[in-house]
């Protein structure tokens, strides 16, 4: 993993200080004040009368969901790039790294920043099960949910940036408006696609009478949709990085490349 | 060589073939109540006969009582549990205690192995039921159908076998009476004769007749019952029987009658000398002994002989089948018990503080310079670290330190001794939970009470279907597996509980005699009497406590309606928050009605106890919020009464007691030792 060269830069990334580092603090401060907001305010006799268990590991989660999301989708969208970290387009015009490998390397990129994230929310979200009670099961498909999801935020904003990254603020409308439709009208119309959805189902089980993990086979559903989704995004992501290439004349003169690569 | 080798091939198939019973080699048969009728909505016996024709069998059986839950439009499961081992060609007979809710749905017997039916019965419910009180007759030949009435209030005569009497008391919640004629206990199971006394002794009625057969009244479980044991046979001439009965009794010539020597209890009817009907309280219930042949000449042709039932009897009027007093309206005890003990979650300003120093670290992280620094490591570390060593801090600190994962069982037990008996009666809310989801079995010992999802629960619709095992390994489950739900049961049982107590009025003040036997020390004890409250302190197992107060330097002076809340209320409790002891108090209050509690001529001793009930096996390591509470109504006697005479709630001014109330002190296998005691 680390002999690729994308991957090398985000694992380098991670070490340094940067803008990066001070956005996702402030997604994290969000997702703090939500457990804040969420922390079960009534005690746990009030709790058993009303057969409801605290809502702050369902609150936690989703804020992670969309906030990562979010992440993703600006930084896709090379809104937000790592301490030292080069753009897709660079990478694909300025070396002569093949598009299979750069491809490979941003997917796999993007894991690992996500998984620097996740840990980074961790101690948020262990707080939050402690007390709301959930099953480990649960959480994990939920995080892995996050995941994928974020993956494919992170193409769909590479796409955008490769298709109108040239008009700045179509491109950060873009972004946005795609996390907004995605989140909440398809979200609506089609719950099995909505991380606030499945989320809600597999750790509320205020209405099921039986786990919601075990019951609901949604998650999967999900994963493999987004999943799905994710490896059409890359296709197109490398239809278009094959597009701008071959646009593109000059000798290739690696410019950059070194700089990308030396930590 | 190969016709040798197809021979075998059956044979291999044949030791190759599973082990277990195969579905159609399993029988079972089952008969609900007695002699096949229950009234519904009573408690009632099921007894379930398996036979097993094939090979061994280790499973389960299962009765699935079904009701409806009408607030939510949907069936409610009550699963009753028995292990179940079968050796081949064998049979065995399970007795349950189940509560049918209606007629509608059958109850379902099933006998499963390894996750497989192997066999499963319906009992049809429509077609066993009896409207009316039930009146058990245990006798040979007695023929007592002049008793039958159909009315809203009537009976319904009954004959069942002696060996299919129900083994838990519960099971005869539907009993009126029991007569016995001719038959021996001694015939009862242990746990069977354990039941009967039990019922008799939280308000059953046994009437005994006499008869030739004496003997039979002087083996050890009926002479720790009767009231007077019968010493031999006399002759009772028809005159002084028509003096005693009526002149309707036709009667020519002299009867035989059991003569009695010494009794406990009064005399109801006497001819001449001879006592005819007498009659003992063993607890709340009463037991007679009719002296005579009941079935003999000449009161199987006497048209009084109904009447004469009727008084003697004295059955009391027709209650509504809750099985717990009066419908409570008063908050649940639980809740109030969880309210005050449960632990609670890490508080809000605990949670800001973590979150605040985990945010504040990594922005500081960011303010290291890195760059061409030999810091980098630091940078490195700041990154992956601090949340790699907050995630297990914050599981620790919010987790097992603050907040452990896991189920909690909650019981209040209200303790209620009967006069002059050895037994008490139990009645206990027991309620479980869990802040994580999953199955939750609560294993328990100690009482075996008759659990059924709560009243409040059915009330608010949040009942769910509940599994209840009996046997040697006693446990409940509900099937709901929802996390942050309290799964709520009451119940009831008779306990031992040998508690002796009276109260004396005197003019300084009431005096109180206490011997404490019921092998549990009872503490923070108030004695409220007569306007005033007095606190005794705690009273050690096996102690006896006497002591004279006057109500201006030992009592608190109380109203009826307020010392409930001077006794239950601990120190920092909001005042407006009612303590668990405090509403079953007032439930008890509520049960008794106007008569009051203690009520006029009545003192009452409350404190608290250990929980009869203990949790095992499995869920011996259970956090548990208990609390058990000892109240013990007592009849205040005069201050001049005899010294050493226990306050039990007396029958009328009796004219034939030959000696003074004795404790029955009866248990089990003390049951035998009381009775030589007694002779």
């Amino acid at each position: 993993m680390r002999d690729n060269p994308l991957v090398t830069e985000v694992l380098v990334g991670l070490t340094r200080h940067g803008q990066a580092q001070l956005d996702y603090l402030g997604l994290l401060l969000l997702q703090a004040l939500v457990l804040f907001l969420w922390w079960p305010k009534d005690g746990v006799a009030q709790m058993l009368e009303s057969q409801h268990g605290p809502h702050a590991l369902t609150a936690v989660v989703m804020a992670v969901g969309v906030t990562t999301a979010y992440f993703a989708l600006r930084a896709g969208a090379e809104e937000i790039l790592l301490p030292g970290q080069h753009g897709l387009r660079d990478w694909a015009l300025a070396t002569p790294l093949g598009l299979g490998r750069i491809l490979s390397g941003y997917v796999l990129g993007q894991l690992v920043h996500s998984l620097h994230l996740l840990a980074l929310s961790s101690p948020l979200l262990l707080m939050a099960f402690t007390v709301s009670g959930g099953e480990w099961a649960a959480l994990g498909w939920c995080m892995a949910a996050t995941l994928v999801q974020a993956l494919f935020y992170r193409l769909c904003g590479a796409i955008t940036h490769l298709a109108i990254g040239q008009h700045r603020a179509e491109c950060s409308v873009t972004v946005r408006t795609i996390l907004a439709l995605v989140y909440v009208p398809v979200g609506f119309f089609a719950p099995f696609t909505s991380h606030v959805a499945l989320t809600s189902r597999l750790l509320d089980e205020s209405v099921n009478t039986q786990p919601a993990f075990a019951a609901v086979p949604d998650h999967a559903a999900f994963l493999a949709a987004y999943a799905g989704i994710s490896v059409l995004a890359a296709l197109a992501l490398n239809l278009l990085l094959l597009r701008e290439r071959r646009g593109t004349a000059g000798p290739r003169d690696g410019a950059g490349v070194g700089e990308a690569v030396t930590p | 060589m190969k016709l040798r080798g197809r021979s075998l091939l059956p044979l291999l198939a044949l030791l190759c073939a599973p082990p277990t019973a195969a579905a159609d080699t399993v029988d079972i048969d089952a008969a609900v109540g007695f002699t096949d009728t229950f009234q519904p909505g009573r408690w009632t016996p099921l007894s379930v006969t398996v036979t097993n024709h094939g090979g061994d069998l280790s499973g389960e059986l299962e009765v699935q009582v079904t009701g409806d839950d009408v607030l939510r439009g949907r069936l409610l499961v009550t699963s009753h549990r028995r292990n179940l081992e079968l050796h081949r060609d064998s049979r065995k007979s399970l007795q349950f205690t189940v509560l049918p809710q209606g007629l509608s749905h059958p109850l379902v017997i099933r006998v499963h192995s390894e996750g497989r039916e192997l066999a499963r019965a319906e009992v049809d419910l429509r077609t066993r039921f009896a409207a009316e009180r039930l009146l058990l007759v245990l006798s040979r030949n007695a023929d007592l159908d002049y008793l039958n009435d159909r009315s809203v209030d009537g009976l319904r005569v009954l004959y069942p076998h002696p060996e299919l009497l129900p083994v838990h008391w519960r099971g005869y919640d539907a009993v009126a009476a029991i007569v016995l004629h001719g038959v021996s206990l001694e015939r009862l199971s242990a746990s069977q004769f354990d039941a009967l006394h039990k019922w008799i002794a939280q308000g059953g009625i046994l009437a005994v007749s006499g008869g030739a057969d004496y003997a039979l009244l002087r083996s050890p479980r009926l002479a720790a019952l009767l009231p007077g044991v019968p010493e031999g046979m006399t002759r009772v001439d028809a005159g002084a029987l028509q003096r005693a009965f009526s002149a309707s009794l036709d009667v020519a010539r002299p009867v035989h009658v059991n003569r009695l020597g010494a009794f406990r209890g009064r005399v109801r009817l006497r001819a001449g000398e001879m006592a005819l009907i007498v009659e003992r309280a063993l607890g709340l219930g009463r037991v007679l002994y009719l002296t005579f042949d009941v079935a003999g000449y000449p009161f199987d042709r006497w048209d009084g002989m109904r009447g004469l039932w009727l008084d003697s009897l004295r059955l009391p009027p027709l209650t509504a089948a809750s099985p717990s007093g009066a419908e409570s309206v008063t908050a649940s005890p639980l809740a109030a018990l969880i309210r005050a003990e449960a632990t609670e979650f890490p508080s809000s300003v605990m949670a800001f503080l973590f979150l605040a120093l985990y945010l504040g670290l990594l922005l500081a992280g960011t303010g290291i310079p890195v760059r061409g620094t030999r810091r980098r490591w630091l940078a490195l570390l700041w990154s992956w670290a601090t949340p790699v060593l907050f995630a297990p801090a914050a599981w620790l600190l919010f987790g097992p330190a603050a907040f452990p994962r896991g189920a909690t069982a909650a019981a209040v037990a209200l303790i209620e001794p009967f006069p002059d008996s050895s037994y008490a009666r139990l009645g206990l809310d027991l309620g479980v939970y869990a802040n994580r989801s999953g199955a939750l079995r609560l294993e328990y010992r100690g009482a075996e009470p008759a659990l059924q999802p709560s009243r409040q629960a059915r009330r608010e619709g949040k009942v769910e279907d509940w599994v209840f095992a009996g046997g040697s390994r006693l446990f409940v489950e509900p099937l709901d597996r929802r996390r942050y739900v309290l799964h709520a049961l009451e119940g009831e049982d008779v306990i031992a509980f040998d508690l002796k107590a009276s109260v004396r009025n005197e003019t300084t003040g009431p005096r109180l005699v206490l011997d404490n036997a019921s092998g549990r020390t009872l503490e923070d004890l108030w004695l409220v009497f007569d306007g005033y409250a007095y606190e005794l302190g705690s009273v050690a197992a096996g102690a006896r406590v006497e002591r004279r107060l006057v109500p201006s330097t030992h009592g608190i002076e109380v109203g009826e309606p307020f010392w409930r809340r001077v006794f239950s209320r601990s120190p920092g409790d909001p005042a407006q928050v009612p303590a668990p002891a405090q509403i079953v108090l007032e439930r008890r209050s509520q049960a008794m009605g106007e008569s009051g509690y203690p009520g006029p001529g009545h003192a009452l001793l409350v404190g608290y106890t250990a929980s009869p009930l203990q949790l095992a096996g499995a869920s011996v390591d259970w956090p548990r919020q208990e609390q058990a509470l000892v109240a013990f109504r007592v009849v205040a006697l005069p201050g001049d009464a005899a010294a050493g005479q226990t306050g039990t709630e007396p029958l009328a001014p009796g004219d034939g007691d030959t000696r003074r109330p004795k404790s029955p002190r009866v248990q089990g296998a003390a049951v035998d030792a009381a009775a030589q005691q007694d002779e």
